[in-house]
């Protein structure tokens, strides 16, 4: 791929989609995570477009406690080795079955389809998460 | 009972035990008592965002907060010290020579312990002279965290031009995501010695290792890196037609942008384009491997070894080095994908092994590794000591250690 053909293919991925009745938006971490959030910040427009569309992220699953599952609800995050240092609150999308049914950690990269939800959701001043998605499928 | 983590969006189910635990730990006062509560969410406390504002709130008080910390480890050991806690302490903004320092200085200098090169990296940020020491040490450390974290305090605290060649001499390190981070430290001080590694940690995007997009992760690190030294439209030094922005103020952002990163690359803007290209050209055995293993270690250095069914095995996250299989290697390549089955075993912290061929994909903590991967990872040792690289075998012996310390 082109560095043009790099720079279009971000843009292009920046778009929200026209309709959620089609195929779920693709949507990478270089994109969720490409702004430093600071709390309280307006998000950029082309993060907040997302809110309530349907959308399709590759990473790895991953629990808060590092335990394999099953699990209703999982961490998605962009690197297999927590090694790295803490995922910063916009390189974490916090995942639930939509159905409530468990399902368990993979050891590999996955896609999760699923409904986002974009904002600060704040207790007591600290910001407990930013991205939330409330997931219909998960592909291996 | 800590709160699952059921309610993300459904604020008015939340747990009160959540609200309570964030309410008197993180709006509390500054006393001793304090802290140790702070240190046991920082710990404890199930959702990530809260540990890391208990942190937050210990960071903040700094050396104050230091003894509570520190009782903490002494009960409960280092392995539960979640990374959270110590990322957020090293980045604290305390003195080079105060009790938090000296506390990471131990926390740096123990091998067994996890998040070493964060700790590590906050001795580098403080400038702290008296680590010297390890910082030379950490250069030559297994683990490419500790080369990096090192390399950062040799470049801020270093005696001259020997522990600044230690520097130079990782933008050549055998772990390709060392040279485009060594590139940024130089670039940080305003020296372009490591400017075409992170040019190529940029270029790198589409490089992977079996499924995971390591290279997107480094040339995200390497964007954000140049955005932050050259101003945020750098990146339209690639867009060959700047001039076809039609946003004036943009377009002009964009060329000004262009100009100080070609200027302070020493390039001329057709000669970084052409160096570009090369990049794009080279290619990688991704496409070929049918099969790998990837060894995450904080201590003893990641491990990466893939292969194709055509006869060669590669060791490296960018298959830097390529040796023949043995005759018999088939076999063990089918042993591997007779396993079967997609599974994480353990609880995996920070270090891990994964396996991966058709159908099987496993990856398991230290400690956690069934006994048919047990026996298979044998076979694979003693079928690595047949092949012409020199160290194979014993590097992926000495790594199964740490996996099976009965082994």
């Amino acid at each position: 791929m082109s560095p043009l053909t790099w720079i279009a293919a971000a843009a292009i991925s920046l778009l929200p989609s026209s309709s959620t009745l089609v195929d779920p938006t693709e949507v990478d971490f270089a994109t969720l995570s490409g702004f430093d959030f600071k709390q309280g910040m307006d998000l950029p427009s082309e993060i907040t477009a997302y809110n309530g569309t349907e959308i399709k992220v590759s990473g790895f699953m991953a629990t808060e406690d590092g335990s394999p599952g099953p699990v209703s609800e999982f961490l998605l995050i962009n690197d297999a080795c927590g090694c790295e240092g803490t995922p910063k609150i916009n390189e974490v999308i916090f995942c639930y079955m939509a159905d409530g049914s468990q399902v368990e950690i993979d050891p590999g990269v996955v896609s999760v389809t699923g409904t986002l939800d974009v904002g600060e959701e704040v207790d007591y001043g600290v910001v407990l998460s930013l991205y939330r998605m409330e997931v219909t499928q998960i592909d291996t | 009972m800590i709160p699952t983590l059921r309610p993300f969006t459904r604020p008015p189910t939340r747990s009160l035990l959540s609200i309570t635990l964030a309410a008197t730990c993180l709006v509390g006062g500054a006393g001793a008592q304090d802290f140790d509560k702070d240190v046991r969410v920082a710990i404890d406390h199930k959702r990530l965002a809260v540990r890391r504002a208990a942190a937050t709130k210990l960071a903040q008080a700094g050396d104050a907060a230091t003894a509570a910390v520190r009782a903490a480890i002494e009960d409960r050991g280092r392995d539960a010290m979640p990374l959270a806690l110590i990322d957020t302490l090293a980045r604290a903004n305390t003195p080079a020579d105060g009790p938090l320092a000296d506390l990471l200085s131990e926390l740096a200098a123990d091998q067994e312990f996890y998040w070493r090169a964060q700790s590590l990296d906050g001795l580098a940020a403080r400038s702290r002279t008296a680590s010297l020491p390890q910082f030379r040490r950490a250069v030559q450390d297994p683990s490419h965290l500790m080369r990096v974290a090192g390399a950062r305090g040799l470049l801020n605290t270093g005696d001259g031009a020997t522990d600044r060649q230690r520097v130079l001499d990782l933008l050549t390190d055998e772990d390709p995501r060392v040279p485009p981070r060594i590139g940024i430290l130089l670039l940080e001080q305003g020296d372009r010695s490591g400017a075409e590694a992170v040019l190529k940690g940029l270029l790198g995007f589409e490089r992977r290792f079996l499924d995971d997009p390591w290279g997107a992760r480094e040339a995200q690190r390497a964007e954000k890196a140049l955005r932050r030294i050259f101003g945020e439209r750098f990146d339209a030094l690639f867009l060959t037609e700047a001039e076809q922005l039609e946003d004036t103020e943009a377009r002009e952002a964009a060329n000004a942008a262009a100009a100080r990163l070609t200027a302070h690359l020493g390039l001329e803007r057709r000669a970084l384009e052409t160096t570009i290209q090369a990049n794009e050209s080279a290619s990688d055995p991704t496409a070929r491997t049918v099969g790998g293993l990837d060894i995450r270690s904080c201590r003893n250095g990641d491990l990466f070894l893939s292969w194709t069914d055509a006869g060669e095995i590669f060791v490296g996250l960018d298959f830097r080095e390529q040796t023949a299989a043995p005759d018999s290697f088939d076999e063990v390549s089918a042993a591997l994908r007779g396993l079967g089955d997609r599974a994480v075993h353990g609880r995996v912290v920070c270090d891990f092994l994964r396996v991966r061929e058709g159908e099987t994909d496993r990856k398991a903590a230290p400690g956690a590794i069934p006994e048919e991967l047990q026996t298979w990872l044998k076979r694979l040792a003693v079928e690595l000591e047949t092949t012409d690289r020199d160290g194979l075998s014993a590097a992926l012996r000495s790594r199964l250690v740490q996996f099976d310390p009965g082994d």
